[in-house]
C-alpha cells in the first residue's frame, strides 16, 4: 500500500505545472547546448514558415481586390509576390522539418549518453531490481524517443503559435468582432479532445488484456514453446483463445465509434454556425459598404482556417506537454541518481593484498520495500586465500550474501570488514575493480567474442593474447576455437553476422569474463555454471583450484561459489550451509561431513545415486 | 500481363488495397463513400465561394433584395453546408480510419498467429531465419503496422483525391496550364518524399548501424547487464561505444540530408516558376476583365488546391512503412500453408504404441544446418517399459524426442509405431499420444489452473484431477499457497498475479504433462525434468520415479545417474548411434563408456583420506 501512495505522488509531482516549466526549460537549454546555430534557425524556420503560409491568404484577398479595380499592374506584382510567399512559406517548413530533426537527433545523443551514465552510474541494484523502479525505467526505455522529440515539438509549437497569431491578427484588422470566431471553434477541438480521451482510457482498460494477447501470440509463434503446444494438442485452444480476446477487445472499441461520430459532427455543426454567421456579418458590412469584397474574401479563406489552427495549436501544447511529462520522468532519474550516490565522510582504498579476509558481523538484510529479512544476523569470517563454498536450498540467502559482498545492496544492519575496514567506507568503483564475478543469470553481450570476454577487464580488452588467457583459466578457450573468424567473431543473433551460441557456449564466455581480472580480492561465481553438466563444471574447477590458488594465496584473494553439485562444493575450503536467512553450519567437508548435519544429509541424497 | 501480376502480388500498397475489405465490407463502403465525397464537397465549395464574391459588387448595389443579394445568400448557405460537411466527414473519416486500424491489425496477427501454428512440425519456428521474417512482420514490434497503414492510406486517398477539382478548373481556363504546374509540382513532391521517408526512417532507428548504438543504451538500462556493468565498471565503455556508433550511423544520415536539400530546392525553383506563371495569367485576365470576379475568386482558390500534390505528412509515411511487410506476411502464410499440408497421414494412432515404437535407420539432420545429429539410429521403445537416454558429448537426446513427437521428420530412415510407419499417422493425434516436459519448458502467463490444465484441455475444469496431478508433481504444496489457488495467474505482468521461482514452474510443468498421460497420451517424456530443483526436491521427485512411470512408456533424459539408473532400460547414444544398452548394472557390468562415465562422476563422492 505504501508504494502504492508512493507512487501517486511521483505521477502528481509529474503533472504539475512547475515540473512542465522546469522541463521546458531544461530541453530549450538542452537544445541550444546542442546545437545553438540550429536551435536559433529551426526557431526561425519555423516562425517564418508558417506565418509566410498565412499571409498568402492576404495577398490572394488583395488579387481579388486588384480584380475589381481592374488594376492589371498591382495584379501582376501580388500575383508574383503570392508565388514567392508560398515559396517561402514552403521552403522554410522543409528547413524547420529538417533542423528539428537534427535537432532531435543531436539531443537524444546528449540525453542518451546521460541516461546511460546515470544509469551505470548508481552503485546498487535497487533501480533494477524493485518492481516499481523497474517500471519507470522500463518506460524512460521505451519512450526515450520523444526526450528528443520534445525540441521537435517545442519547435512545431512555435510555428503553430506563429500562424494562429498571424492569422487572428488579420481578422482583426478587418474587424475586431470578428475575433469571436475562434470561441465557436471550441466545442469542436473539445469533442475531438474527449474522443481521444475516451480511446485513451479505453486503452489502458485493455492494457492487460491487450497483454495476453501478445503473450498469447509469442507463444505461438516462437520456438520453445512449440513443442508442447503440439504434443498436448493445444493450437486449437491458443487460436480460439487469441480470437476470443482480441474480440472482446474490440468490442470495447467499437462502443466508443458511434460516440465518437456524434459529438464529432456535432462539434462542427456548431463552428459551422459560427462560421455562416461571420460570412454573412462580413456581407452586411460590404452591403453596407463599410468593407470590400476582397476582405469578404479574405474573411470567408481566414475563416475556414481559424478553427484548424486553433485545433492544431491545441494538439501541439499537447504534444508539448506530453513529452514533457517524459523529461520529468528523465529528471526523475538525474535526481534519484544523484541521491544514490553514496557519501563517504573518510573514504579508505581497498587493501592492496587481503591479509585477514572478510567478516560479516552482525549482518541482517531485506530488500528495499519488502518486509522479510532474506539474512538476520548473521556473522561469517570468510577467511584471506580461500575458497568458500555457499550450499542451501532455493531462496535460502545466498544469493542475497553474494550481493551484498558485491556491494550491490548496504546491509541493513550489521557491517561487512575487509581486513577490518568497513566496506561502506570503501568508495563502490574502487572495490569494484578490486574484484570479479559470474552469475547464473549473466549477460550475453553480443559484442565480438573478445570483447564480450574482455570487458571483464576494460584495459586488457584489446588484447587478444590476455583475453585468450583468461579463457583457458575458464576452460573456455573450445568455444573461440569453434568460431569462425575466432575472437573476431560477433556473437548473438541480435545484429547481421552475429552467431549464434548454445546456452553452455555463453556461460563459458561469462566465465572467461569472470576471469579477466587476473588478481582480484574477491571473486564470485554465484552458480557461474548451471548451464555445464557436472563433469564439465567439475574439471573447470579441479583446474581452477589448480591454477589459480596458488596466485590467490599471495594476493590473499578469497573465492566465494555458490552451487548445488556437492561434487564440486567439497572441494572448497570453506562450506557455507545457509537456510532460511541464517548460516545453519560452516566447516570443511570432512568437518560437516562427520557432524551428520543438514550438509551431510543432502550430500549424501546426491552421493546415493553412485553407489 | 504476367509483369502486372507479379506487381498485384508484390507492390506493398495494391497488396493493402487487396486486404483492406478484410476489415468488413460495410465499413469498406462507408469509408470509400466518404473519401469520394470529399473532392465533391471541395468543388462545392470553391464554386459557391466564386459564386458568393463574383456577386458581392452587385449585391452592394442592389442589396439584398436584388437578384444579386439572392444569389448572395444561396451561395452563403452552400458555402456553410459543404464547410460543415467537409470537416464533420473528415472527422468521422479519422474515426473510422482508426477502426479500420484496429479490424486490420487483428486481422492480420490472427492470421499469421494461425498460419504459425498450422504445420505440426516446428521446423519453421526453430529456424532463424524463418523466425527473423516473422518478427519482422508483428504488429507490435514495428513503428507501423499495416492496419495504421490501411488507416492512413485513407488520408492519402482523400489528399489525392482532393487535387482533381482544382485540376480541371484550371484546365477549363487554359488546358495546359494544370499539366505545366502539375509537372513541377509532381517532381518537388517525389523529391520531397524521398527526402523525408529516409529522415523519418533514419530518426525511427531503422537501420543496423543505430540499432548497435541503441544496443547500448539498452544494456544501460534493462536489468540483463546490470551487475557486470558494475563489478567490471561499464558504464564509460557503454557510452563511448553508444557516442561512436550513433554519430557514424548519423554522419551517414546527415551527409544524405544535405545531399536531399540540394535537389529538394532544385525542384522547389521549377515549382516556383511554374506556379507564378499561373498566377501571373489568372491576376491578369481577372484584372483586365477578361474573366469575372467569380471565375478569378474560383481559379485562385485552384491554385491553392493544387498544392495538395505537395500534400505530405505522417499518413504518407505510415502507408510506405507499414504496408512495407504485407507482401511478406502473405508469402509467410503461403510457406506456413505448404509445410502444413506436406505433413499429412491418416490412420489414426489410438492407443498406440500396443507394442513398441521403432527407428529404424533414423538420419536426421535439422534444415539447414550441416551436421547429422542422426547417423543412422537404430532403437526400440518397447509399450509400457521406462527408457532412458543417456548422451556422450551432450548429442541431440532432445532432437530424438522431437521425432518421436513428429516435430520433425527424419531425413532419411523411418520411425515406426506398432509396424505403422510414422508418417502415415495422423500427425495432430499422434502428438497428443505424446505428454511430454521438456528442458525448456513454457511458463504460461495464464492462471495455475491453464499451467496444469493445459496438459489435457479436456480436463482443465476438474479440479480434483489438477490436483492429483500436483500432488503427483509435488506442487500442490504450491498452488495451496498461491493467494488465489488455482485461478491465480502466474506472473507479476498481471493484477493479482504471482512470481514463481524456476523450480516451482519446474514442477508445474511436470504436473501439466502427468495431466496429459491422465488424459490419455501413452508415452510420457521426460527431458531433464529437475534440473532447476535443489537437491531435495529432485530426491523427492526420483523417489516417486516408479510411481509417475506405471502403464506409461517412459523416456526419459537426464545426464544425472540418480534418475537414470532406475529406469527399466538405458541406451547410451555417442556420434548419433546407439552404442550400448541394458539395465543399469548390465551397462557397469559390461564395463563400457556408461560405466566409466559413472564411476568418475561417483569417484567424486567417495570419502577422499587425508
Amino acid at each position: 500500500m505504501a508504494d502504492a501512495g508512493d507512487a501517486n505522488v511521483t505521477k502528481k509531482s509529474e503533472d504539475t505545472t512547475g515540473s512542465k516549466w522546469r522541463a521546458l526549460w531544461y530541453m530549450v537549454v538542452l537544445a541550444f547546448r546542442a546545437d545553438p546555430l540550429r536551435a536559433t534557425a529551426a526557431l526561425l524556420a519555423a516562425a517564418v514558415g508558417t506565418g509566410s503560409q498565412a499571409l498568402v491568404v492576404y495577398v490572394t484577398s488583395r488579387i481579388i481586390a486588384a480584380g475589381i479595380a481592374g488594376d492589371v499592374d498591382t495584379a501582376t506584382r501580388l500575383a508574383i509576390s503570392v508565388a514567392l510567399l508560398s515559396a517561402l512559406g514552403f521552403t522554410a517548413s522543409m528547413l524547420r522539418l529538417d533542423l528539428r530533426f537534427r535537432m532531435e537527433e543531436s539531443t537524444a545523443l546528449l540525453i542518451d549518453r546521460q541516461i546511460i551514465e546515470l544509469s551505470t552510474g548508481i552503485p546498487g541494484l535497487e533501480h533494477h531490481e524493485r518492481p516499481e523502479h523497474l517500471d519507470r525505467l522500463e518506460l524512460l526505455r521505451s519512450q526515450r524517443r520523444m526526450l528528443g522529440g520534445s525540441v521537435g515539438a517545442l519547435i512545431e509549437n512555435v510555428g503553430s503559435f506563429s500562424s494562429a497569431g498571424t492569422t487572428l491578427a488579420m481578422l482583426f484588422t478587418v474587424d475586431p468582432r470578428l475575433l469571436l470566431l475562434p470561441v465557436f471553434g471550441i466545442p469542436s477541438i473539445l469533442a475531438s479532445a474527449k474522443t481521444r480521451r475516451t480511446w485513451q482510457r479505453v486503452e489502458e482498460e485493455t492494457t492487460e488484456r491487450n497483454r495476453l494477447v501478445h503473450h498469447l501470440f509469442e507463444l505461438g509463434t516462437t520456438g520453445a514453446p512449440a513443442k508442447e503446444l503440439r504434443v498436448f494438442g493445444l493450437r486449437d485452444e491458443l487460436r480460439t483463445r487469441h480470437q476470443v480476446l482480441t474480440a472482446a477487445i474490440h468490442a470495447i472499441w467499437a462502443k466508443t465509434v458511434a460516440r465518437a461520430t456524434t459529438i464529432t459532427t456535432a462539434g462542427w455543426s456548431v463552428f459551422a454556425i459560427g462560421y455562416v454567421g461571420a460570412i454573412v456579418f462580413v456581407l452586411r458590412e460590404a452591403i453596407e459598404g463599410r468593407i470590400s469584397a476582397a476582405e469578404v474574401v479574405l474573411v470567408v479563406s481566414l475563416a475556414g482556417q481559424v478553427n484548424q489552427q486553433v485545433g492544431s495549436l491545441y494538439w501541439m501544447v499537447g504534444w508539448l506537454f506530453d513529452t514533457l511529462k517524459t523529461v520529468g520522468r528523465y529528471l526523475a532519474l538525474v535526481g534519484s541518481a544523484a541521491a544514490a550516490q553514496p557519501r563517504i565522510d573518510d573514504p579508505r582504498p581497498a587493501p592492496e593484498t587481503m591479509r585477514h579476509g572478510i567478516d560479516l558481523v552482525g549482518v541482517t538484510f531485506r530488500y528495499p520495500g519488502t518486509e522479510n529479512d532474506v539474512l538476520r544476523n548473521v556473522d561469517l569470517h570468510l577467511p584471506a586465500g580461500s575458497t568458500v563454498a555457499l550450499v542451501g536450498d532455493n531462496g535460502a540467502g545466498k544469493s542475497s550474501l553474494v550481493k551484498l559482498l558485491s556491494r550491490f545492496y548496504d546491509p541493513t544492519s550489521g557491517v561487512i570488514e575487509v581486513d577490518g575496514t568497513d566496506l561502506r567506507r570503501i568508495p563502490p568503483a574502487e572495490w569494484r575493480s578490486r574484484m570479479s564475478a559470474g552469475f547464473q543469470d549473466f549477460a550475453r553481450l553480443e559484442l565480438v567474442a573478445r570483447e564480450s570476454v574482455g570487458v571483464g577487464h576494460l584495459p586488457d580488452m584489446d588484447d587478444a593474447a590476455l583475453v585468450g588467457a583468461a579463457l583457458d583459466r575458464a576452460s573456455a578457450g573450445d568455444v573461440v576455437t569453434h568460431l569462425a573468424d575466432g575472437l573476431e567473431t560477433l556473437v548473438g543473433r541480435r545484429f547481421d553476422g552475429g552467431v549464434d551460441l548454445s546456452g553452455g557456449q555463453w556461460q563459458k564466455l561469462a566465465l572467461g569474463r569472470a576471469m579477466m581480472r587476473e588478481r582480484p580480492l574477491l571473486l564470485v561465481l554465484d552458480e557461474p555454471t548451471a548451464a555445464l553438466d557436472a563433469d564439465t563444471e567439475h574439471e573447470l574447477f579441479e583446474r581452477y583450484a589448480g591454477a589459480a590458488q596458488a596466485a590467490a594465496r599471495e594476493s590473499g584473494a578469497i573465492t566465494v561459489l555458490v552451487s548445488h553439485r556437492f561434487s564440486t562444493v567439497r572441494m572448497a575450503d570453506l562450506i557455507v550451509v545457509v537456510g532460511d536467512g541464517a548460516i545453519l553450519e560452516h566447516g570443511t567437508h570432512e568437518d560437516l561431513m562427520s557432524r551428520g548435519g543438514v550438509y551431510a544429509e543432502l550430500y549424501e541424497l546426491q552421493a546415493s545415486a553412485y553407489r | 500481363m504476367n509483369r502486372l501480376r507479379t506487381k498485384w502480388r508484390t507492390s506493398p500498397r495494391l497488396v493493402l488495397l487487396r486486404t483492406m475489405p478484410a476489415v468488413g465490407w460495410p465499413l469498406t463502403a462507408v469509408v470509400s463513400f466518404l473519401v469520394l465525397l470529399a473532392p465533391l464537397l471541395t468543388l462545392t465549395f470553391t464554386l459557391a465561394s466564386g459564386e458568393l464574391v463574383g456577386n458581392i459588387p452587385d449585391a452592394v448595389a442592389g442589396g439584398f433584395g436584388s437578384s444579386a443579394g439572392r444569389a448572395v445568400v444561396v451561395a452563403t448557405v452552400v458555402l456553410g453546408a459543404a464547410f460543415v460537411l467537409q470537416h464533420a466527414t473528415a472527422g468521422i473519416r479519422e474515426v473510422m480510419a482508426a477502426d479500420v486500424h484496429r479490424r486490420l491489425d487483428r486481422h492480420m496477427d490472427a492470421r499469421l498467429l494461425d498460419a504459425t501454428l498450422g504445420p505440426p512440425g516446428i521446423a519453421h519456428v526453430e529456424d532463424p531465419e524463418m523466425l527473423d521474417r516473422i518478427a519482422k512482420t508483428r504488429t507490435e514490434r514495428q513503428g507501423f503496422s499495416p492496419g495504421q497503414a490501411a488507416a492512413s492510406m485513407v488520408q492519402v486517398a482523400v489528399n489525392r483525391l482532393q487535387v482533381v477539382p482544382p485540376f480541371v478548373l484550371l484546365g477549363l481556363f487554359r488546358w495546359w496550364l494544370p499539366f505545366v504546374m502539375g509537372v513541377g509540382m509532381v517532381w518537388t513532391r517525389i523529391v520531397m518524399q524521398r527526402h523525408i521517408l529516409r529522415s523519418v526512417q533514419a530518426s525511427m532507428g531503422q537501420s543496423g548501424a543505430l540499432r548497435r548504438a541503441e544496443y547500448f543504451v539498452d544494456l544501460a538500462l534493462l536489468p540483463t547487464a546490470a551487475k557486470e556493468a558494475r563489478v567490471f565498471g561499464l558504464g564509460r565503455f557503454f557510452v563511448d561505444r553508444y557516442a561512436s556508433q550513433y554519430l557514424a550511423a548519423m554522419a551517414i544520415v546527415w551527409r544524405d540530408r544535405s545531399r536531399g536539400q540540394r535537389r529538394l530546392l532544385t525542384a522547389l525553383l521549377v515549382s516556383t516558376l511554374t506556379n507564378t506563371l499561373g498566377y501571373v495569367l489568372i491576376a491578369r485576365a481577372g484584372a483586365s476583365g477578361a474573366i469575372g470576379l467569380d471565375q478569378l475568386t474560383v481559379l485562385i482558390g485552384a491554385m491553392a488546391g493544387m498544392r495538395m500534390i505537395l500534400a505530405l505528412g505522417n499518413e504518407d509515411v505510415a502507408v510506405e512503412h507499414g504496408s512495407a511487410m504485407l507482401p511478406e506476411a502473405l508469402a509467410i502464410e503461403a510457406d506456413l500453408r505448404a509445410r502444413r499440408e506436406a505433413m499429412a497421414g491418416d490412420v489414426s494412432p489410438a492407443n498406440m504404441p500396443a507394442t513398441n515404437v521403432r527407428f529404424e535407420g533414423v538420419c536426421f539432420r535439422y534444415p539447414g544446418t550441416e551436421r547429422d545429429i542422426y547417423d543412422g539410429i537404430d532403437l526400440e521403445i518397447r509399450a509400457g517399459e521406462s527408457l532412458a537416454i543417456v548422451g556422450i558429448n551432450g548429442a541431440g537426446k532432445t532432437t530424438l524426442v522431437k521425432l518421436l513427437a513428429r516435430l520433425h521428420d527424419p531425413t532419411a530412415g523411418r520411425i515406426t509405431v506398432d509396424g505403422v510407419d510414422l508418417r502415415d499417422l495422423d500427425p495432430d493425434a499422434w502428438q497428443r499420444r505424446v505428454a511430454a516436459i521438456f528442458q525448456d519448458f513454457t511458463r504460461y502467463e495464464l492462471s495455475a489452473a491453464d499451467n496444469v490444465g493445459l496438459g489435457s484441455i479436456e480436463l482443465r475444469d476438474d479440479v480434483d484431477v489438477l490436483d492429483h496431478a500436483a500432488q503427483q508433481a509435488g506442487a500442490k504444496g504450491i498452488v495451496d499457497g498461491l493467494p488465489g489457488g488455482w485461478d491465480t495467474v502466474l506472473s507479476r505482468r498481471f493484477t493479482g498475479g504471482v512470481d514463481l521461482s524456476g523450480g516451482e514452474w519446474q514442477r508445474l510443468a511436470l504436473a501439466r504433462a502427468l495431466l496429459a498421460v491422465r488424459g490419455g497420451a501413452g508415452i510420457l517424456v521426460l527431458d531433464e525434468p529437475t534440473a532447476n530443483l535443489d537437491v531435495r526436491a529432485e530426491a523427492e521427485i526420483y523417489d516417486r520415479f516408479l510411481e509417475l512411470t506405471r502403464n506409461v512408456t517412459t523416456i526419459v533424459i537426464s545426464h544425472r545417474f540418480s534418475t537414470v539408473r532406475r529406469a527399466d532400460r538405458i541406451v547410451v547414444i555417442d556420434h548419433g548411434r546407439v552404442v550400448e544398452e541394458g539395465t543399469h548394472d548390465e551397462l557397469v557390468a559390461l564395463d563400457g563408456e556408461y560405466a566409466r562415465m559413472f564411476r568418475l562422476q561417483a569417484a567424486r563422492f567417495e570419502v577422499v583420506d587425508g
